[in-house]
């Protein structure tokens, strides 16, 4: 037969390389070389802020991103990537994403937007490196902070400056001061971007975990031009392969050496203030779309079932 | 989708676009003609798409909004008189050594080279002022004709660059590193030059020889004459200090840059409606060819990423077991040729998007890379047929400095440029010494 | 003055008035960053509006400028094998590389009038930052961009062949002399 070749783009870069040989190897065998994953790696063909359009049109075949890159193009995505208090655990967060309501709105809104939803991922640890040690939020008035939207909303409504540096300026930008922390990921992360050389001090905000979910799409076209075999082989595939990434970075998370980081967690009080403020941009949200609103009544609705509100 | 083999798609892209080119194409239409023609061919109509995205990430990009600017920068202080009062700086100063004009000729270009982010800038004003000073004063013409075109290609290793930028955009590094990375190897350099010029005055006085007495200045008026650095100094610190020390991001630093080249051409009286007219006209046509190549040439290396075809480099290296260094010297010599027939920002937005991922591999330092990158670039402003300094030479240059004169003026500063990359390849501590001292 | 000759002033000067009017973003690019370092610094109040706004000030000026640029033959071309061809010769090489020009600038137009409609159609907003201004205006601008130097490619190209087929007519732009190099410095090389 012939081979259907796959264009497969993530965000994510070198870090991962060994589990995505992994994933390509997993759909080779499996589909005896009738599917070949082409992988491209963030940023090497399209942006990732530009996934979701990509994807439609059919310039890539999957994409495995997050809803924050295309929330200004589908409106749940700054909801499903995760909002400041949404969930705090992986369990949690599985457990909302799998329920039949959420799923349907997902499915909805990525159709919609010209896309097959394939399914989520699950990110880690999503907390804040800063220069000099936090005990309070107070602390941060002061500071300026790398944060992207919707924790850049939360963070004003306490009159913390945030600014906006993209990802390969964080290491500089950090080391010179021009900001005096950042919130972007978790321990290994920031490991990977050198960060600890500027930076050691890492405070868990107990705002969001996993801080972030992940997801994949598919364009419609290529997607049911595949057979039935080979669509339950790409499931597989991608389904292993996002728990994969995960473990990874929960062992890395766990794994980074001793030393490396001075660890310290936000009072109760001011992680619980931060919840509250998150409110305020929930409600931001809802005001988005109707679809927006149903799926912050499920998030409210699963927060009142945790006993967070 | 037509499955081709990695060379055959290599073939079928960079021959149709070297074709395109080699019939006058500007450079952004045979990029995006073979790109086009590639992405419809082979790929089908979702690779045209990709024409798209990335003119938009081409726009929307904060980083490059330095491009204009320090553009803007460079025009400004060529009219803003700056020149002059160097060169009367170092008259003063320098005038009284056998090769003291040329010497300071340099010290000139390093300082215009440490404001502008362009090269060009001080080979044009050079040219204009120094030149025929020197030449009425005895100077040798092919040394000092090949002092100004040399010293003026250092306006893209000593940062500001414009050239760095565009890698940076390209190649994902921080621009500030490549900066910092930029600076000891530019003054390396520019040691060089003097060095040169000293040693080739000091066996033959009548190269440089030293002004009569009479013309020669007391020591208070040798100090007073220092007062033109203050201005010149004052900008230096301020755009380098932002950026290098981060006090602010490369874009605001060249937003300070281009409101104080207006500042001090003010103050030299040179700021009026002509001239603002004529800088803002030409940063646009300037800017207007650069983001025109930026969206072809990011277009065209996607659709060539896309269909496949990346890895036959990194393929080729691994088949035929070539050595490292073999590689980046391989590299470097592919640079220099392409140096005598393309423009420096042809030549980045073509190799770069091939040519990073290898050195990646190979394990080298990018920043390092970047800086043999900008070292080759040097030579491409002064090696025939197609240099830009060679060119800007003969059209400000008197009469009787013939183009035969500036070739031959071209080849000895060739052969020091060469030594100087051959340094930073052998030393790359020369580069990453200060972004390590700093970061 | 005949048809064509008034075709070609026409386009050129809509290609140099478009050119004028964005150079004044220079100035809009340098404001808005001053503006920025002076609230962050001097007053404590960094702007949250100000990365954003330059940069799609960039990127709008650096698109429109396109068309200018071809107005004025400033884009980079190699001349090493081009340069030896006659009137003729030069003419013929215009003629393939503007038709083919035309082909793919009319692609790029179709498309990037799609991408703006897709943006308009839903309200779409930038997410980098609390401001979240709207994202359709700038994306209107690649339409309108290429648009133009579509139209100054046409006139290119009706030059080119006119040269080619031997039909004589007035270029309003020959007399023009492009430079790469300040006109006011050139004259002070020259005394
Ligand atoms: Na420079
Ligand atoms: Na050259």
């Amino acid at each position: 037969a012939d081979t259907v070749r796959i264009r497969f783009h993530t965000f994510y870069g070198t870090e991962i390389d060994a589990i995505a040989d992994k994933f390509k190897d997993a759909v080779k065998e499996a589909s005896n070389g009738e599917l070949r994953i082409q992988y491209f790696r963030g940023g090497e063909l399209v942006a990732s802020d530009q996934f979701a359009d990509a994807v439609s049109k059919g310039t890539l075949d999957i994409v495995h991103g997050h809803g924050g890159y295309w929330s200004g193009q589908v409106d749940i995505g700054n909801i499903e990537a995760g909002l400041p208090g949404g969930w705090t655990s992986v369990e949690e967060a599985k457990a909302f994403f799998e329920s039949p309501e959420v799923n349907a709105l997902l499915t909805e809104a990525y159709t919609d937007a010209g896309t097959v939803f394939l399914g989520k991922g699950y990110g880690h640890s999503y907390d804040l490196l800063t220069k000099e040690p936090v005990t309070s939020l107070e602390d941060l008035k002061t500071r300026k902070i790398r944060a992207t939207s919707n924790v850049a909303k939360v963070l004003d409504h306490f009159g913390i400056p945030t600014v906006y540096l993209p990802a390969q300026e964080l290491y500089i930008g950090m080391s010179t001061g021009v900001i005096d922390g950042a919130i972007y990921g978790g321990p290994v992360e920031y490991e990977q971007l050198k960060l600890h050389e500027a930076g050691q001090h890492y405070t868990y905000l107990n705002m969001l975990m996993p801080g972030w979910t992940e997801t994949f799409l598919a364009n419609p076209e290529s997607w049911n031009s595949l057979s039935d075999e080979h669509k339950a082989i790409l499931e597989t595939a991608i389904a292993q392969f996002a728990e994969d990434i995960h473990q990874w970075l929960a062992a890395g998370n766990e794994g980074v050496a001793e030393g490396t980081f001075i660890y310290a967690t936000l009072p109760a009080e001011d992680s619980k203030a931060l919840t509250e403020a998150a409110q305020g941009v929930w409600q931001e949200e809802a005001g988005r779309s109707e679809r927006n609103a149903k799926l912050i009544e499920a998030l409210v609705a699963n927060a009142k079932a945790q006993g967070r509100l | 989708m037509a499955d081709l083999d990695p060379l055959t798609i290599t073939a079928i892209m960079f021959l149709s676009m070297l074709a395109l080119m080699a019939m006058g194409s500007p450079l952004a239409w045979a990029l995006t003609i073979s790109g086009v023609g590639s992405a419809y061919v082979l790929w089908g109509p979702g690779g045209l798409d990709l024409l798209v995205s990335s003119t938009f990430s081409a726009m929307d990009n904060f980083l490059l909004v330095a491009l204009p600017l320090f553009i803007f920068m460079g025009l400004v202080l060529q009219r803003s008189g700056i020149t002059d009062d160097l060169f009367e700086m170092i008259h003063k100063l320098m005038g009284g050594l056998p090769g003291g004009l040329g010497v300071g000729t340099v010290i000139i270009c390093a300082l215009i080279a440490a404001m502008a982010g362009v090269s060009g800038a001080a080979t044009v004003s050079l040219g204009i002022i120094a030149l025929p000073a020197m030449l009425k004063r005895g100077y040798d013409k092919k040394l000092v004709t090949g002092t100004i075109m040399a010293g003026g290609a250092l306006g893209f290793l000593i940062p500001p660059s414009v050239l760095m930028i565009i890698y940076a955009f390209l190649s994902r590094d921080s621009v500030g590193k490549l900066f910092a990375a930029g600076l000891m190897p530019g003054l390396m350099l520019a040691g060089i030059y003097i060095t040169y010029v000293l040693i080739r005055c000091r066996i033959n006085p009548k190269l440089g020889p030293p002004a009569p007495i009479e013309e020669r200045f007391s020591g208070i008026e040798k100090l007073k004459s220092l007062r033109h650095l203050i201005a010149p100094g004052a900008l230096i610190t301020v755009v380098l200090g932002c950026i290098i020390g981060g006090v602010t991001s490369p874009s605001e630093a060249s937003a300070i840059g281009a409101f104080g080249s207006l500042v001090i051409a003010a103050l030299h009286g040179r700021v009026n409606w002509d001239m603002l007219r004529y800088v803002m006209l030409t940063t646009t046509k300037l800017m207007g060819m650069l983001m025109w190549i930026t969206i072809a040439a990011v277009f065209f290396s996607k659709i060539y990423v896309g269909l496949g075809a990346g890895q036959i480099v990194g393929e080729l290296i691994e088949d035929f077991e070539l050595s490292p260094m073999f590689v980046i010297l391989a590299m470097l010599a592919t640079y220099f040729v392409l140096g005598m027939f393309l423009d420096d920002f042809a030549i980045v937005f073509i190799t770069v998007p091939l040519f990073v991922p290898i050195v990646r591999d190979l394990g080298y330092d990018t920043t390092w890379f970047a800086v043999l990158f900008i070292l080759s670039m040097q030579s491409a402003y002064l090696t025939p047929p197609f240099g830009y300094n060679l060119f800007y030479m003969r059209s400000v240059a008197p009469e009787d400095v013939t183009i035969g004169d500036i070739y031959k003026a071209a080849i000895p500063f060739v052969f020091l440029q060469i030594l100087g990359l051959a340094l930073v390849v052998a030393f790359p501590q020369i580069a990453l010494w200060l972004p390590s001292q700093i970061f | 003055m005949n048809l064509v000759t008034r075709y070609l002033v026409i386009q050129d000067g809509l290609s140099e008035y478009v050119g004028r009017a964005i150079s004044w973003l220079t100035l809009g690019m340098i404001s808005v960053l001053v503006l920025e370092i002076v609230a962050r610094y001097f007053l404590n109040s960094p702007t949250i509006w100000a990365h954003e706004t330059s940069t799609m000030l960039y990127g709008a000026f650096c698109m429109l400028a396109g068309a200018y640029t071809l107005r004025h033959r400033g884009h980079v071309r190699s001349e090493v094998i081009y340069g030896q061809f006659g009137p003729r010769g030069k003419a013929f090489c215009d003629t393939i590389i503007f038709t083919l020009g035309l082909v793919v600038l009319w692609i790029f137009f179709k498309m990037s009038v799609e991408f703006a409609a897709e943006s308009w159609a839903v309200r779409e907003y930038s997410n980098k930052s609390i401001w979240q201004p709207a994202v359709y205006p700038i994306k209107t601008v690649i339409p309108v961009a290429v648009g133009l130097v579509l139209l100054q490619n046409i006139a290119e190209l009706l030059r080119a062949v006119l040269v080619l087929l031997g039909i004589p007519f007035d270029d309003p732009r020959e007399s023009e002399v492009e430079t790469d190099i300040d006109p006011e410095l050139l004259d002070a090389a020259k005394k």
